[in-house]
């Protein structure tokens, strides 16, 4: 009898091993602008790095181009249609996805902004760079550089994302009422990219003859502007840009770019990541979270370098 | 109510009872440990191997998930393209538009193939890997196109599982469906991205199947889509046994889970006959072991055999027999108290004998005293001195007390007589005395009624008697008073023989009560009352003198009341 009654009880702990199941994950549909620079890319590593730790199941959809909103509004109505628990969103285009986006949150899905601030929206947390002072930050970097009266102009993504149009009033405002420069024009490039960066420095250079800097607000533009001012011969004037990434700050250590606003794209993607799970909990509800910018100059470049390389990403 | 197996235990020897009950505990141990080993082990594996199928499961969804993401983009990017858009009015050429889907069919190379439905022109495009191919819409395809629109309605990112019946081979795919609306809102035709599943099971779930272990992919609860090995699964119900080990994990993107299912026993079959020769081993072992505790066990039990073989010398009667003691131990402890007590025993036994032997000497002694010729002689001249001078009446009573006394003592054999009895003696005795000293004392007599029927030592009191008229008076006086008081106090017998004589001093006392003066009567001496006395009754029984000179005498004998004649015999 003894003998069973230990049998038993040695066999019943192994039974009990069997139904431990875990807890249900989280389901998280992030939509970013696109894939296709390496700024996205670092977002994208941080929010899977955030979705092992905390036992999320991870979608990431991108469109093609970050113009391409008609894309983005098809994918994010296609997303809302699965009802995740939360949705991350980097909006191409903050007003066209407006609709969308209350109609999904009427339903209970969650909503967080990345790296576009969510205009008029209640109940929204934002993850992202403060754009406004991203541009503060440009400006007074040019205005050092730059003698007194120099022209200045900006090379800028879509308008119709706030996050450029918010760097560029920034830098717009700050080099107004701040500084003894003069802004001449703000060139937009819709797509953002290396070539369009490049096409704009061409129409720029060929408008003003005086053009002492210019600020790019994103970093595949500022290199393509580089890349123009080299094949044109203008390596005094002075380039400022935007993003972390590490061909852009190769550029600035060696001298090619004069500064670069520093965006840690990895950041933002983990903490939104974070910041959506809190939200979805009911303890940070609409919250403003800014992910630092500072400004890589030449001294410190090689030490952004490092940390880029060491956090992880290419 | 003992079982047969208790009763069997019981009677076994000592030695193989401890065997026995060594081998019962160790094969319990056995037993206990390579099924406790077992069942922890079993634990261990089920866990590593839930973690290590949850890790490659996970690997497994990534892949799955990525090949989808990117069907799923295929669909979208084309439906959006406002090239294609643009082409999708077409009704008679239809190379541009294949030229522009080939660049979404590449996205991923697990994309099969995309089709692109012409509203317009009502036929199906098909770009598949055997390049392009354009279809008229039947009612096949039709059916089919409707069935993948409604089902990816409510689930956009989830592909829809069916087989292609637009084909003449029917593969199964997962599709995924966009519609393709043009600037003015008009829904001008139907993109679908179709993703082989046989392609899905060799490219990623290939390594999720092995020995004893099935993977499935299914929607819902358990409604079955896909497995590695079997097709036309749809709509069939995945059913898990109870002794399968399940692990299950989820597509990020879709509903789709995969459900990986294996056997308990295959898996745990190792350990198991792990188990199982740990187990005959260890049983091995004990009967084995056996033999070696087996002799063990004699040799602690040597003490315990010495004990028995004293044991039975003893019964043969030799008291001389002692054990050995081996150890100081509890057996030790028990041999030297056993040796202990035989020497006790030798001593009480001795003492017991010596004892006896003394009582029955001290009874054979007063069985032998009979009437000595010397009194008879005494006696029946004083008779015939009677006969002869004149006193001849006297004759027949004397006769009488004389035949009297004989008669007593050739009758009884007993060693003990009533008082009744000893005192009828002592009558006869005195009167045949009395003649003889002429009347010269007196004997008077007081008997309580109830002690007559009591039993006392024959020749108790006849010889005090006797001592009182042979060395206490002076015949010479005529007033010598002798009195015998027999009474009972509690529960002893008092009787006391008194006189007026001359009275003895302590020597004399001293003298009479220990030496070995023999009275003329019946040859015991006083000195055997007294031994007789302790012999028989120990402290309870006592003679003592009480006589200062010129005092007279008494004589007290104290001695337990018994009514039973036997009881004080030996």
């Amino acid at each position: 009898m003894l003998l069973a009654a230990v049998l038993c009880l040695t066999g019943c702990s192994a039974e009990q091993q069997e139904e431990s199941k875990a807890e249900e994950p989280v389901e998280i549909i992030a939509i970013t602008k696109a894939m296709n620079s390496l700024h996205w890319q670092s977002v994208n590593d941080g929010m899977q790095q955030a979705a092992e730790e905390y036992n999320v199941n991870l979608t990431v959809l991108w469109p093609e181009e970050e113009s391409d909103a008609e894309t983005q509004s098809r994918i994010l109505s296609n997303a809302a249609a699965m009802d995740p628990d939360i949705l991350l969103l980097a909006p191409c285009s903050a007003a066209d996805a407006r609709e969308q986006v209350e109609a999904a949150a009427d339903r209970g899905i969650e909503i967080v902004y990345m790296d576009e601030e969510p205009e008029g929206l209640e109940g929204v947390s934002y993850v992202g760079s403060d754009n406004y002072y991203a541009g503060v930050l440009a400006a007074r970097s040019l205005a050092e550089a730059l003698p007194e009266g120099a022209e200045v102009a900006v090379i800028s993504g879509s308008q119709n994302q706030i996050a450029h149009s918010k760097r560029t009033a920034g830098f717009a405002d700050t080099i107004a009422e701040e500084s003894s420069l003069n802004c001449v024009n703000v060139v937009e490039v819709p797509d953002c990219s290396l070539i369009g960066g490049q096409k704009a420095m061409r129409e720029l250079l060929e408008e003003y003859e005086n053009l002492k800097g210019v600020f790019c607000t994103n970093a595949l533009m500022v290199m393509g502007a580089a890349e123009q001012c080299q094949t044109e011969d203008r390596a005094d004037l002075q380039l400022v840009g935007m993003d972390s990434q590490s061909d852009a700050m190769n550029a600035v250590k060696e001298g090619i770019i004069l500064a670069m606003v520093s965006q840690n794209g990895y950041e933002i993607g983990y903490q939104a990541v974070e910041k959506s799970i809190l939200q979805l909990q009911r303890e940070a509800v609409g919250e403003i979270t800014t992910i630092e910018n500072s400004l890589i100059t030449q001294d410190n470049a090689e030490q952004f370098l490092h940390e880029y390389v060491s956090e992880g990403r290419k | 109510m003992k079982t047969r197996i208790q009763n069997i235990f019981e009677n076994m020897e000592f030695k193989q009872k401890i065997l026995v009950m060594f081998i019962a505990a160790s094969m319990l141990l056995s037993i206990l440990l390579s099924f406790g080993f077992y069942n922890r082990s079993a634990e261990t594996i089920q866990e590593n191997y839930r973690k290590s199928m949850e890790n490659s499961l996970t690997a497994l969804t990534k892949s799955f998930d990525s090949i989808m993401r990117d069907a799923y983009s295929a669909g979208v990017y084309a439906a959006s393209d406002q090239t294609i858009q643009d082409l999708m009015t077409e009704t008679e050429s239809f190379q541009d538009l294949e030229e522009e889907l080939i660049r979404y069919k590449n996205l991923n190379s697990a994309i099969q193939s995309v089709y692109c439905y012409l509203d317009d022109a009502d036929v199906l495009v098909k770009l598949g890997s055997e390049g392009a191919q354009i279809t008229e819409n039947t009612e096949a395809v039709t059916g089919w196109m409707e069935e993948i629109r409604s089902m990816q309605a409510d689930r956009p990112l989830t592909p829809v599982f069916l087989k292609d019946s637009t084909s003449l081979i029917q593969h199964n795919y997962f599709t995924f469906e966009q519609d393709v609306i043009d600037d003015s809102g008009e829904t001008i035709g139907f993109i679908f991205v179709n993703v082989d599943e046989r392609d899905i099971w060799f490219q990623s779930l290939q390594n999720s199947v092995g020995d004893g272990i099935d993977s499935y992919i299914v929607l819902g609860e358990h409604n079955l889509v896909a497995s590695a090995e079997q097709t036309n699964l749809l709509n069939t119900s995945l059913v898990i046994s109870e002794d399968s080990f399940t692990v299950t994990a989820d597509m990020s993107m879709s509903d789709y889970r995969i459900i990986s299912v294996s056997d308990k026993a295959a898996m745990l079959s190792d350990i198991k006959s792990a188990r199982n020769y740990i187990l005959a081993f260890a049983l091995l072992l004990n009967f084995f072991f056996c033999v070696p505790i087996y002799s063990m066990v004699r040799r602690l039990m040597q003490p315990i055999n010495d004990l028995e073989e004293t044991m039975e010398h003893l019964k043969e009667g030799d008291l001389s027999a002692r054990a050995e003691v081996y150890h100081h131990d509890e057996i030790g402890r028990l041999t030297e108290n056993f040796n202990d007590m035989l020497a006790k025993m030798e001593e009480l036994i001795d003492e017991l004998v010596k004892e006896r032997m003394l009582k029955k000497e001290a009874e054979i002694e007063a069985l032998q005293y009979q009437i000595t010729p010397h009194f008879m002689y005494n006696t029946l001249a004083s008779i015939k001195y009677a006969a002869m001078i004149g006193r001849g009446e006297k004759v027949p009573e004397l006769l009488q007390a004389f035949t009297e006394l004989l008669r007593i003592s050739a009758s009884d054999r007993g060693s003990f007589i009533t008082v009744e009895q000893e005192v009828h003696m002592v009558e006869n005795y005195v009167r045949l005395q009395r003649f003889r000293y002429d009347n010269s004392f007196a004997v008077s007599f007081a008997v309580e009624s109830q002690t007559e029927n009591f039993y006392v030592p024959r020749l108790l009191i006849q010889p005090l008697v006797e001592n009182a008229i042979l060395h206490g008076l002076d015949h010479k006086q005529k007033d010598n008073r002798i009195h015998v008081d027999i009474r009972q106090k509690e529960r002893n017998l008092e009787i006391r023989v008194m006189d007026n004589g001359s009275g003895m001093t302590e020597e004399e006392i001293v003298d009479l009560l220990n030496g070995t003066k023999r009275t003329k009567f019946s040859g015991i001496g006083i000195n055997n009352i007294k031994e007789r006395l302790k012999l028989y009754y120990g402290d309870k029984g006592e003679l003592r003198y009480e006589s200062s000179p010129g005092e007279g005498t008494e004589a007290v004998i104290i001695l337990p009341v018994s009514d039973n004649p036997d009881r004080y015999t030996i």
